[in-house]
């Protein structure tokens, strides 16, 4: 499934200079005193059968980036192609036809199924809705998508509250595909899990990618469990791009000092190397209603420069793409 | 802040006027008028005309809330149908009871309710729960009416201890003292009302706030139980008591009206009652709009109360 | 040698429930030197906070240690009276906790919650409380501290405020300082810095630390020692460089290998652990582990494993590790 060069190949989704701004309100008339700038210009691209992992800590947008696409938030400026064609203008309804396609899987998976529904209503609602099978197969349909997930058959007739995270996220994975979709936005799938579990869903998330041919963004402020499911990552801060690149580029030679210092930050499972230089960087995030001038890393990044400070990097347009003045050799 | 209020009070203009007009018709599509009720049945058809057309009740509706707002905009209340005192006089002899008997009920009720509250959250579901459960459920439903009567029944007619109304000893000059002592039953009857609902809330306040991580904090630190209950977790659970202490004001404008009415207490609620029966339209308009003004006020007063109790809040 | 600081022996906390008795850590027993770290390792409801929470005695009104012993400077803290253990929390034994968010209380300043603690245990008060607030504070890597002495908690961000719950447990210089996933509700880069800073406060006063975590890598940054915990008991001792060089229960050996890490290769396939972790109401017979265990036999499923020494200061509670 997976393809070696991406650049001769159609995206199955394209996010062209996206802007996704909160207001700030504040008055007797509610004026707009302000914005949070939660996605501010960012462009990428997803090929058929990648995962493009997208990190960075709290703050940074991605998040946004994933509901702003199945436009649970509303975009403010910018362009997403879906397949081709311009999404980002859709009405609800007409994003209703697209949902076929598009699917999401949210982080918590105690607070994302309705606790009042069987298993089987859950994941037989969207079939009824989209009408895609006749009535008297979907039951059948139901438990082929348990199937798929790892669950018995048996579990249909039971209760959201009967199950352990790790089994929900499992129903919730099972109700995304349910209509077989072509993309899925997976929003930290996985951080709300226990470690042993977390290996558990990841190598199903991979398992059906092969199995189904499916497109993943995989968004996650856990590098590891990102390596391990991304063929390409974006790394975010205070909602741009800062990098984007293959997998093994961005671990071994990351080329944005913000990808260093996250990089560096993990610590490794491993006390003999505890003693390792790791680059701490000082200060908290800013704020992304005030977003640092120039270079947005600038005021927490170890080599910065005066032009750092001034001028704004653009991100660069090649394969190891990199928003950085002075990047990293 | 001072912005703030100030902005609150601007907003607070256009919403009197309109309780005003809508008082207005109100009071007006009634039956009856002051002439009706204040004269004697055999006066003729004709001299009654004449004192409607006198009192200007002939004139158009729309004229008549101008003359009254025209009036009202100069300070003017008006004069009372009933007994012909300005309107003003009048409220101002009876507030000043009513404000007395109201600011002791909320404090006693509050006193009772939070320290009840404290004990029944802090020791839910143990006996002492179950009493301050079942005595706040038996204050909200025992109607003040009944409890008055009851209360009088036994304490001033059974065992002459405590006087049965009014708000001095006749044939006395009153002072503090007599006053006070005047006024144990209506505000125990009227505070009993208040903690009833307040003990619920402060022991559900308290209950969520027990729950709260900076407890365990607090507890982390040494710090006694005591302290950790009555400084680090009522202080965040008074927070919302704020509000429901704050809505009761005006509401004991109207549960004194009949209180007030049982202990014959020379208050606002009494003055109501009176300006009702007799169709007295000035007095109860100036009425209306007092407590639509006390509504809107303790409102305000509860808002920047909140900011003082709540570090988050800030008003800009 | 140094004597033992703390000292745990078959420890059983339990909690009152509904449905009965709830014995969430059974059997745990560790001991702790003055200036080590041990670092307390598995996952949601292991029983690594309650063990913490039992030295703490801070288990809410159902919970209780029902048995064993926890010697702490010499005096076993189960025989304390309610009195004697406040004289001792936040003062020879604090703690600081896993949410930085939630653990300060919003209405009152962050010199007042400092100074609280100080004036409690160190008799400090007035300006003087005051002045030695503000000097943790700075130690603890918190710029204007002055200011923010007047602050309330909302005004940080999750890592100044873990700062500020650092500097309130060190405040009184403890002898022993229980960390409660102090990192995890924060983002990696605050994380780095904080590990940073409890490696230097560490080093320069001698406490020693129980931390407990689920996360490997701050196990293998932070501690000299780690056991395993799982579904209430202790799996696995042994020094840090022993577990992560040769861990020897299945389920540390299940645990490292399911974790994807920065460093690990990304073409490898995970390994994870089958199943769930048991309820506490519904414990397996024989190994608490045996029905996600990949090596279980009949004897795991009947009798239930004895933690016993494999090595020097290295012990196991499998049947299979003999």
């Amino acid at each position: 499934m997976k393809k070696n060069s991406i650049s001769e190949q159609v995206p199955i989704l394209q996010v062209e200079q996206l802007k996704t701004y909160y207001p700030i309100r504040k008055g007797i008339f509610s004026r707009t005193v302000g914005h949070v700038k939660a996605v501010d210009d960012v462009t990428f691209s997803i090929y058929p059968g990648e995962t493009l992992g997208l990190v960075g800590e709290s703050g940074c947008g991605k998040s946004t980036i994933g509901k702003t696409i199945i436009r649970l938030e509303q975009p403010t400026e910018g362009e997403i192609l879906f397949d081709g064609q311009s999404i980002s203008a859709f009405s609800l309804k007409e994003m209703q036809g697209i949902r076929t396609d598009l699917q999401i899987i949210f982080q918590d998976p105690y607070s994302s199924l309705n606790p009042r529904k069987r298993v089987e209503d859950i994941l037989a609602e969207p079939l009824q809705v989209h009408q895609l099978l006749p009535k008297h197969e979907i039951p059948r349909q139901v438990e082929k998508l348990l199937e798929k997930v790892g669950l018995p058959k048996s579990y249909k007739d039971r209760y959201p509250h009967e199950f352990s995270g790790g089994q929900r996220q499992r129903i919730g994975i099972a109700r995304a595909l349910s209509l077989n979709p072509k993309l899925i936005i997976c929003d930290e799938p996985v951080s709300a899990l226990d470690v042993s579990i977390q290996a558990q869903i990841l190598n199903l998330l991979k398992d059906l990618q092969h199995e189904m041919g499916l497109t993943y963004l995989f968004i996650a402020h856990g590098l590891g469990a990102v390596k391990y499911i991304s063929d390409r990552i974006a790394v975010m801060y205070l909602g741009k791009i800062v990098e984007i690149a293959k997998t093994k580029e961005i671990f071994e030679h990351p080329k944005h000092p913000y990808t260093q210092v996250l990089l560096n930050a993990y610590p490794v499972p491993n006390p003999r190397l505890r003693s390792k230089e790791r680059i701490i960087v000082q200060g908290d995030l800013p704020s992304p209603v005030n977003p640092p001038n120039g270079c947005r890393f600038h005021t927490r990044c170890p080599y910065v420069q005066a032009v750092c400070r001034e001028k704004e990097p653009v991100l660069s347009s090649d394969e190891h793409a990199v928003a950085c003045h002075f990047p990293l050799a | 802040m001072f912005v703030y209020i100030v902005r609150r009070i601007l907003i607070s203009i256009p919403v009197l006027l309109g309780i005003t007009i809508v008082n207005f018709l109100i009071i007006n599509m009634a039956p009856g008028s002051p002439v009706d009720m204040m004269v004697d049945p055999n006066i003729s058809a004709e001299q009654l005309e004449l004192r409607k057309e006198q009192l200007g009740l002939n004139d158009p509706l729309w004229m008549q809330y101008l003359t009254w707002m025209g009036n009202l905009l100069q300070g003017n209340l008006g004069y009372s149908l009933s007994s012909f005192e300005p309107v003003s006089t009048l409220i101002g002899e009876r507030i000043g009871p009513t404000v007395a008997l109201m600011g002791a009920s909320i404090v006693v009720g509050v006193l009772i309710a939070v320290p009840f509250g404290i004990i029944s959250a802090t020791r839910q579901y143990s006996k002492w729960d179950y009493l301050m459960t079942t005595g706040s459920f038996l204050g909200i439903s025992i109607p003040n009416f009944f409890l008055g009567l009851g209360l009088i029944y036994i304490f001033a007619l059974k065992n002459p201890w405590l006087p049965s109304g009014g708000m001095t000893t006749l044939g006395t000059e009153g002072g503090i003292v007599d006053t006070l002592y005047h006024m144990v039953l209506p505000v125990f009857v009227l505070a009993i009302g208040i903690a009833g609902k307040k003990i619920r809330y402060v022991r559900a306040s308290m209950l969520e706030i027990l729950g709260q991580d900076y407890l365990r904090t607090a507890r982390a630190k040494g710090l006694r139980e005591f302290v950790v209950t009555n400084r680090h977790a009522l202080r965040n659970a008074l927070i919302p008591i704020i509000t429901v202490v704050g809505m009761e004001i005006p509401l004991l404008l109207g549960g004194a009206v009949i209180t007030e009415q049982i202990f014959q207490w020379p208050g606002i609620g009494q003055l109501t009652m009176q300006s009702i029966m007799s169709r007295d339209y000035p007095t109860m308009m100036a009425l209306n709009l007092l407590a639509a003004v006390m509504v809107l006020f303790s409102n305000l007063v509860m808002d920047i109360l909140y900011s003082v109790a709540d570090p988050r809040i800030k008003y800009n | 040698m140094l004597t033992d600081l703390l000292h745990i022996e078959h420890l059983k906390t339990a909690f009152k429930t509904d449905g009965g008795e709830v014995v969430s850590v059974d059997d745990v027993g560790f001991r702790l030197k003055t200036g080590e770290t041990i670092g307390i390792v598995g996952e949601s409801g292991c029983g690594k906070s309650v063990t913490s929470l039992s030295v703490m005695r801070l288990l809410g009104k159902s919970g209780y240690v029902k048995e064993g012993e926890i010697w702490f400077n010499g005096q076993d803290l189960t025989k304390f009276t309610e009195d004697e253990y406040r004289r001792i929390r936040g003062n020879e034994i604090s703690m600081i906790f896993q949410e930085p968010m939630t653990s300060l209380n919003p209405v009152f300043t962050i010199g007042y919650q400092m100074q609280e603690g100080i004036t409690l245990h160190l008799g400090l008060k007035g300006k003087k409380a005051r002045d030695y607030a503000v000097e943790m504070l700075k130690k603890v890597g918190i710029p204007r501290a002055e200011s923010i002495m007047n602050e309330y908690p909302h005004a940080l961000s999750g890592g100044m405020r873990q700062r500020v719950m650092i500097a309130m447990a060190l405040s009184c210089k403890p002898k022993l300082l229980i960390a409660d996933e102090p990192t995890t509700a924060l983002d990696v880069t605050i994380q780095a810095q904080i590990l940073e800073l409890m490696k230097s406060l560490r080093d320069e006063s001698g406490t020693a630390i129980m931390l407990i975590t689920h996360d490997l890598g701050v196990i293998a940054e932070m501690a000299d020692k780690v056991i395993v915990m799982y579904a209430g008991q202790v799996v696995e001792e042994a020094d840090v460089f022993t577990l992560f060089d040769n861990p020897r229960h299945p389920y540390t050996q299940g645990l490292m290998k399911s974790i994807p890490h920065v460093d690990s290769d990304p073409d490898e396939r995970l390994t994870s652990i089958q199943g769930t972790v048991p309820s506490l109401l519904a414990m397996p017979k024989g190994c608490r582990f045996n029905n996600r265990c990949q090596y279980a036999e009949e004897r795991c499923r009947q009798e239930q494993p004895l933690l016993v020494t494999v090595g020097e200061g290295h012990s196991v509670r499998c049947w299979l590790a003999e």
